[in-house]
């Protein structure tokens, strides 16, 4: 099996196994109702079992290729800037806008290896201008500039 | 009220100044984040959704179509200079546009681009104006069962002709209707899938979905990957964007099948300006007497696709507008703008709000004449604006995609979601599943979900109703031809479009 397309058949059964759960879920769930009169559950569970079909469908035809080469991630911008963003949706109702902003750009300037400390420091400030200027200013957006609520 | 009275409603309406001013600032902005790589139609219309919200309901459409059809003229620009497109719906340029900038005919390139996407958008707008009214008073007679199987056929005709595996994009549509299920069952009252999770009551954002799945993802690949451009922005005199005799010989042909080909898949619900471009680079290439031109700089290989793209902007508002059928996520977002300030779309929105329907339809004819101003004398600004390097752009980027996401619903939990889904976009996306698909099953779910009931309702729990009535039956089989056609013919193509 290792010298097939492994990455369509792992991900195959992976989409099985979570067509499964959801039809599951749903059924145990929520009232699946009659064909005239459905309930909440009824169309979820389709979709389920649907997804687990072509989960199964997936992994057979990755059965029938041969081994493919494994998609590689470049980890640095992944982190950087997907961290910056939970940084962000953490900051913002706390300590509000300055910071969030700040943090978030810090951060994801993490995911370039050109960008020098300075060059961020006056991105920062540019964007923090730029965001009250529009956001605030132009649109009437109610952000807390700074803020401290924990 | 007849034909040309609407006409010159729209006009009176389109001209209207504030009107004018936002036609301006949604074609300006537009072409601006059509230029940016990473940054696609979809992203730039979620992160200025918001600020629809403070705005007169025609002036926020005329200025979000504005952005919708600008991008398009946008992107080319990166496609041809930097080999990188600028929105999905300009990839296929990269293909020939790139080649001819390397040989120093990148102005002409810019150039005929411009005139392919005037003509391209110009040949949607009247196919949009004739055809859209009789659409809709055609639809006034459909029901549940033909509104189901139209947008099963949008859906169908999005994975089974786009690119990549057949399985692969119905997977996504499923995922999509899926997440499109979390949230209140409009039906019973009842929370499903939302464990316990109280934001989750009101369903997943749109936008926090588009941004993560689209933006983020784009951005995520983006980084380190996109070069600085080496263009000199002082090439790019009017002189030297004269294209030859040659070039315009070759070029009028291809921008007609290329208009044609873009109003037809942009009507259809479920494809949009990618597969149009796409499909008409195709056409192109093997109607040709010399297809090993193409790859290599060949003018038609940029006119066709850009005319399509741009003809299929236009025409996408058909099914939006007549039948209140979102055909794609960005339509999505459209429908969202206008059923906020409280119009509901469908068929009978033309004759309840002919200033609106109108007022957008000529806004298009300015907005396109605006962006012909604004890309071929003002071409300049905007290569200067690729000159930027990518990793001061793509912070800039990234704020306003946090900023704006959080500003729609005043939610951090909606930049949450953008992360999640910006991971599962990047996931998405080094598997090869398809992102659109997501999106519009997203988009389209509830409503065929909501409509599938109400068929089984009204048939007394019999699935027949699907295939007995005329005109749905008429659909169905159209969508299970695209089915049958997409698992015997795309390998084929796409071997031939790698290949050759």
């Amino acid at each position: 099996m290792l010298n097939r397309d492994i990455v369509d058949i792992i991900t195959g059964m992976a989409l099985a196994a979570l067509g499964l759960i959801i039809a599951a879920y749903a059924s145990t769930h929520y009232n699946l109702g009659t064909l005239q009169r459905m309930g909440p559950g009824m169309v979820p569970m389709g979709i389920g079992l649907i997804i687990a079909l072509l989960g199964i469908m997936l992994s057979i035809g990755g059965a029938s290729r041969p081994r493919f080469p494994m998609p590689s991630i470049e980890w640095r911008p992944l982190t950087a800037i997907l961290g910056g963003i939970l940084l962000f949706s953490l900051a913002v109702p706390r300590v509000g806008l300055v910071p969030a902003i700040f943090l978030l750009t810090l951060i994801t300037s993490l995911a370039d290896k050109q960008l020098r400390i300075k060059t961020v420091l006056a991105l920062i400030a540019f964007l923090i201008l730029a965001a009250i200027l529009i956001f605030r200013l132009a649109l009437g957006m109610n952000i807390p500039i700074f803020r401290w609520a924990f | 009220m007849d034909f040309f009275g609407n006409l010159s409603l729209g006009l009176h309406t389109a001209l209207s100044l504030s009107n004018l001013f936002y036609c301006f600032v949604g074609v300006f902005l537009g072409t601006l984040l059509g230029v940016i790589p990473g940054v696609g139609v979809l992203a730039a219309i979620s992160m200025l959704f918001p600020i629809t919200f403070h705005m007169e309901v025609t002036s926020a459409l005329i200025m979000l179509a504005g952005i919708w059809y600008g991008t398009s003229y946008g992107g080319s620009t990166a496609s041809i200079l930097l080999n990188v497109p600028g929105t999905p719906a300009n990839a296929v340029v990269c293909l020939d546009g790139y080649p001819m900038a390397q040989k120093g005919r990148g102005a002409v390139a810019l150039f005929m681009t411009t005139v392919a996407s005037f003509v391209g958008g110009s040949i949607g707008i009247v196919i949009l104006t004739l055809f859209a009214p009789v659409i809709a008073q055609y639809a006034l007679s459909m029901g549940p069962a033909e509104y189901f199987s139209l947008m099963l056929l949008g859906l169908i005709a999005a994975t089974g002709i786009a690119d990549g595996s057949a399985v692969k994009g119905f997977v996504m549509v499923m995922l999509g209707i899926f997440l499109g299920s979390i949230g209140t069952d409009v039906y019973t009252g009842t929370q499903r899938f939302a464990f316990g999770i109280p934001e989750l009551g009101d369903g997943i954002s749109l936008v926090a979905l588009a941004m993560g799945v689209f933006g983020v993802a784009e951005l995520i690949i983006s980084v380190g990957s996109v070069k600085a451009n080496r263009f000199k922005s002082s090439d790019l005199t009017l002189r030297a964007m004269k294209p030859t005799r040659d070039d315009m010989r070759r070029s009028w042909l291809p921008m007609l099948r290329g208009s044609s080909i873009g109003s037809f898949f942009g009507a259809l619900p479920g494809t949009g300006p990618s597969l149009a471009a796409f499909i008409a680079y195709a056409v192109e290439k093997r109607s040709s007497k010399d297809p090993s031109r193409f790859g290599k700089g060949a003018i038609e290989g940029i006119m066709a696709p850009e005319s399509a793209n741009n003809a299929a902007d236009q025409t996408s508002f058909i099914p939006t507008l007549a039948l209140g059928i979102p055909g794609s996520p960005t339509m999505a977002l459209m429908l969202g703008a206008l059923i906020i300030h409280g119009v509901t779309p469908g068929p009978a929105l033309m004759t309840e709000e002919p200033s609106l329907f109108w007022g957008l339809v000529m806004s298009f004819w300015i907005g396109n004449i605006m962006l012909v101003i604004l890309n071929v004398p003002l071409i300049g600004v905007w290569v200067r604006l690729l000159a930027v390097p990518y990793h001061l752009l793509f912070p800039v980027v990234l704020m306003f995609i946090c900023l704006g996401t959080y500003s729609v619903n005043n939610s951090a939990f909606d930049v949450l979601l953008v992360m999640i889904f910006g991971a599962l976009g990047v996931l998405m996306r080094k598997l090869a599943f398809p992102a659109a698909p997501l999106i519009l099953g997203f988009v389209l779910g509830p409503m065929m979900e909501d409509n599938f009931r109400r068929a089984m309702l009204l048939s007394s729990g019999d699935f027949a109703t699907f295939i007995n009535r005329p005109i749905s039956a008429t659909i169905l089989s159209i969508a299970a031809f695209i089915m049958l056609w997409s698992f015997f013919s795309t390998l084929k193509a796409r071997r031939a479009l790698t290949q050759g």
